[in-house]
């Protein structure tokens, strides 16, 4: 099964769960979480259950899970009475970063502390981490009170590889393919839009984009070929 | 030397503790009262360099001068209500906080604490998990929505608590004969149980490579609300092994956290439980009993730091 972590309103994930039907996809939703059925032990977090479309279904079942949510927000939370909405969310966020960041199948991307769904970096920390890892980014600058944009000279049309898994797309320099490779691990992204200022080598690192399109036929295509590569390799190592 | 900047409220008993210890030691440092920041000013620039400022009134201080930082900021919206603050201040003291969040975040300094580092204190499960991963003893911990469960793992253990999954501060409770009857609410909102470990409670602050440490005697079930039950709870001297704090040590500097309170039992049997490191922890209400001196480190550290950036000036010359 495919996890697809989304809200209701998200069509497209809506869409790539009817397109993948064949392989087991599935939404779960913020109301999934206050459903009967949730078991997650820290110390064995693999025999746990997890409530995905409604159904209690066993975690060793879940062979990839994508996340496209960075939190459960209390709006969503329609189910639980509005005084306790805030209280809910908060604890339904800790819990599935728990959870997502015990899961041994692949996630796009593996929460963190901060995150349901990766390391959620100002646009700051994306330009830091760059140049830590040697890669030439554009400055980003903050204002408080916020300073009235300065007309500048047009700048290059921004274009985003997309990295997923250990594949990049995107018609670029090979650098910059390099570039985005070396970005997502720095970061622990698996699927993620990484932005320059422009195709060609000397192109700067703008920021990225944690939600790159999934209703792009490549994008789907990589992740399905990264899911089922995982699930033959645990197949594999099930007979080891 | 480089600055140190505290960064919080006056009436915060941690951050006056520690700006005492730094005013006796007539350190370098400022600090930004969250109070008074309706109309400061920030700008930060990060590219191959972190640079910029905040000014407060007629003080400016350069980012990239701050070599240290011990942060306790507080909600900022609260923060806006208790000083009056109209709407358009609270939304600037909201982006003022933002912002240094942002650099404490990018900074080179020493920051106590990274907010990213202390973010797993606000998922328990997580930083149980770390500290299961790091060789210490955790009690059984389960989180579900499934009232079964709750009691198959009661029976299980004999004697359980209930607790918050969030760093939503919540009272540590007995799992009793008469919470059964709200069983069924566990459906509607992901429920963290542990199995009970009876024993001695010890707190140990880490600050860099020291430790503080002193037990707790109460017959609270959660000793840091004993007054709100009608019960005592007394602070005395009294250490972990020695292997113990080593381990404690490190699992704060794996955690990056320069100083963290780490929650500690020994059970009649002579086992050491850990059930959590608080990442910003209210340590004057330990440091008596631990041999006081907590404050003294912190700054000690802080200006340590601080005192690097003329060291590496030194070098170069």
């Amino acid at each position: 099964m495919i996890v697809v972590v989304a809200g209701r309103f998200d069509r497209v994930a809506a869409d790539l769960v009817l397109d993948w039907a064949a392989h087991g996809a599935a939404i779960l939703g913020p109301e999934d979480v206050s459903r009967r059925g949730w078991r997650h032990d820290v110390h064995t977090p693999d025999d746990g259950v997890a409530v995905v479309e409604g159904q209690p279904i066993a975690v060793s079942a879940i062979d990839a899970v994508i996340v496209r949510r960075p939190a459960i927000f209390e709006h969503e939370l329609l189910g639980i009475v509005p005084a306790d909405r805030q209280y809910v969310a908060a604890e339904a966020t800790a819990f599935l970063i728990a959870w997502l960041a015990s899961r041994k199948c692949p996630v796009f991307n593996r929460a963190t502390a901060t995150s349901l769904s990766g390391p959620n970096f100002r646009p700051e920390q994306w330009v830091r981490l760059a140049w830590t890892i040697g890669i030439p980014a554009s400055a980003v600058a903050r204002h408080v009170p916020a300073q009235e944009a300065v007309a500048q000279a047009p700048r290059r049309v921004p274009v985003a590889v997309t990295v997923v898994d250990d594949r990049c797309l995107g018609e670029v320099d090979a650098s910059l393919h390099e570039a985005a490779r070396c970005l997502a691990r720095a970061s622990g992204m698996t699927l993620c839009d990484f932005l320059f200022d422009g195709p060609d080598g000397d192109a700067k690192f703008l920021t990225a984009n944690p939600w790159p399109d999934l209703s792009r036929a490549e994008v789907r295509e990589a992740l399905l070929e990264s899911v089922d590569r995982h699930r033959v390799h645990r197949k594999a190592l099930a007979w080891v | 030397m480089g600055l140190i900047l505290l960064w919080g409220v006056p009436f915060d008993s941690p951050m006056s503790a520690v700006h005492a210890a730094l005013m006796r030691r007539s350190a370098r440092f400022c600090f930004l009262d969250q109070c008074e920041t309706k109309d400061a000013k920030l700008s930060l620039f990060v590219d191959e360099k972190i640079r910029g400022f905040i000014r407060l009134r007629e003080h400016t201080w350069r980012l990239e001068d701050i070599e240290a930082a011990y942060l306790r900021p507080y909600d900022s919206r609260r923060v806006a209500e208790s000083c009056g603050a109209s709407p358009q201040e609270a939304c600037q003291m909201r982006s003022l906080d933002e912002g240094l969040l942002t650099w404490s975040e990018v900074t080179p300094a020493l920051v106590v604490n990274r907010p990213s580092a202390m973010a797993a204190n606000g998922a328990k499960p997580l930083q149980a998990a770390e500290i299961l991963r790091h060789g210490f003893l955790i009690p059984r911990t389960m989180v579900t929505t499934d009232p079964d469960a709750v009691v198959s793992f009661w029976e299980t253990h004999g004697a359980i608590v209930y607790k918050s999954v969030s760093g939503t501060r919540s009272i540590v409770r007995l799992f009793t004969p008469a919470h059964r009857v709200r069983l069924p609410d566990v459906v509607h909102c992901p429920t963290q149980f542990q199995q009970y470990v009876p024993g001695t409670d010890y707190r140990v602050h880490v600050v860099g490579q020291r430790a503080f440490s002193c037990a707790v005697c109460s017959d609270a079930d959660d000793y840091r609300y004993a007054t709100h039950d009608g019960l005592d709870v007394a602070m005395v001297a009294a250490s972990p092994p020695g292997e113990i704090l080593e381990a404690c040590i490190e699992l704060c500097c794996v955690m990056g956290l320069h100083f963290a309170g780490v929650d500690l039992r020994l059970t009649p049997e002579g086992a050491w439980y850990c059930f959590e490191v608080n990442p910003s922890p209210g340590f004057t209400f330990y440091d008596e009993a631990s041999g006081g001196g907590m404050a003294d480190a912190l700054a000690e550290m802080l200006i340590a730091a601080a005192s690097r950036s003329d060291q590496l000036d030194g070098d170069t010359k």
